[in-house]
């Protein structure tokens, strides 16, 4: 039999720890204390996850990587694409994160695929000869642009922006291998 | 919104926002990532709250967005899960920790249903809001919730008392 007053007791244990707060309010005056931040940083920012993302292909300064990331003090996800991180020597940088993307040729049909959400782009494709994929959360952008190469074979560019900054501009950028995979 | 005021806030909700994605994503990295993300949201919004209440359903409803947003992501769907719920601290009494494993091993729709209408006290309307469904489809949900915890916890007990002709 379920026992409300049981599950309510059951509840009460779960508690949020108080590194957790402690980071998200150190997040919170950090932001106005730096509403300005130095290019310098957003480009730091932009190289880690460019290094980042091209980790996983194989193809990256591995040395660059494991510094900045042990010399993470600590991180708050401010949404899907971005994180605010507070480095060992207290300076702050912003990490974009690129969604995850693929175009496959299906059955004679194109699929965008972005962070598992699929979308055939084949009528887009044949009509205008590309297709824009957008996204928002929490004023960071990202956008996957899909137009066809010389070949008439897919290829597409991922742009990231953190919150109050224009997309292609000091946001960081990905771009396709020639087969347009990912 | 001063620093002074965010932190109040931040300690106030700050368990009600790990409850509320822990019940969504059975992890506990998981739920604290999304309390942060809810919580800096809640800081851009400054003062514009009308009210406690109006505070409370935004985060309530931010904090459901975002839980889904994650166990929508590519990386956490092809992840293996560490299923922590089942290592739940409250071992210390069975029946609590058999409770709360039953309720986590409902989907994330029950989960949320129970926990909002049980724990936070929320009208199946609030609960409806919250999960942008509609009422009727709440008291659904609750009702199911219901029986198949009914149904999970006496079989448990009958396990356990062993086969009444032996």
């Amino acid at each position: 039999m379920f026992d409300p007053n049981l599950y309510r007791d059951a509840c009460a244990q779960l508690r949020v720890s108080e590194k957790t707060l402690q980071e998200v309010i150190q997040m919170a005056e950090q932001n106005k204390k730096h509403a300005a931040r130095r290019p310098l940083r957003i480009g730091l920012a932009a190289a880690a996850l460019c290094a980042l993302t091209v980790l996983t292909a194989g193809a990256v300064n591995p040395e660059l990587v494991a510094e900045l990331m042990t010399s993470i003090r600590s991180s708050a996800a401010v949404s899907a694409y971005q994180e605010e991180w507070v480095m060992e020597d207290g300076s702050q940088v912003t990490a974009l994160r690129y969604p995850h993307v693929s175009v496959e040729e299906r059955a004679g049909r194109t699929v965008l695929t972005v962070d598992g959400a699929e979308t055939d782009i084949t009528d887009a494709l044949a009509r205008d000869g590309r297709y824009v994929w957008e996204d928002a959360d929490n004023g960071t952008q990202a956008q996957v642009v899909v137009t066809l190469d010389g070949e008439g074979a897919p290829v597409w560019v991922v742009h990231v922006a953190a919150a109050g900054e224009p997309l292609g501009d000091s946001g960081g950028s990905l771009v396709s291998g020639p087969a347009g995979g990912d | 919104m001063t620093d002074e005021r965010f932190e109040q806030v931040v300690r106030r909700y700050g368990d009600m926002l790990y409850r509320v994605a822990y019940h969504a994503l059975r992890s506990r990295a998981d739920a604290e990532d999304v309390t942060q993300i809810v919580l800096l949201k809640l800081y851009q919004q400054g003062n514009r709250f009308e009210s406690e209440a109006h505070r409370k359903h935004w985060l309530l409803r931010v904090a459901v967005n975002e839980s889904r947003r994650m166990l929508r992501a590519a990386w956490r769907r092809s992840a293996v899960p560490l299923e922590e719920w089942q290592e739940y601290p409250a071992a210390e009494d069975p029946a609590k920790a058999e409770l709360f494993q039953a309720v986590m091993a409902l989907e994330p729709k029950y989960r949320l249903t129970v926990y909002l209408y049980y724990y936070e006290g929320c009208s199946v309307k609030e609960v409806a809001a919250a999960l942008r469904a509609n009422p009727s489809t709440v008291q659904t949900w609750l009702q199911r919730a219901r029986d198949r915890l009914r149904r999970t916890l006496s079989q448990d007990q009958e396990e356990e008392e062993g086969p009444s002709y032996v």
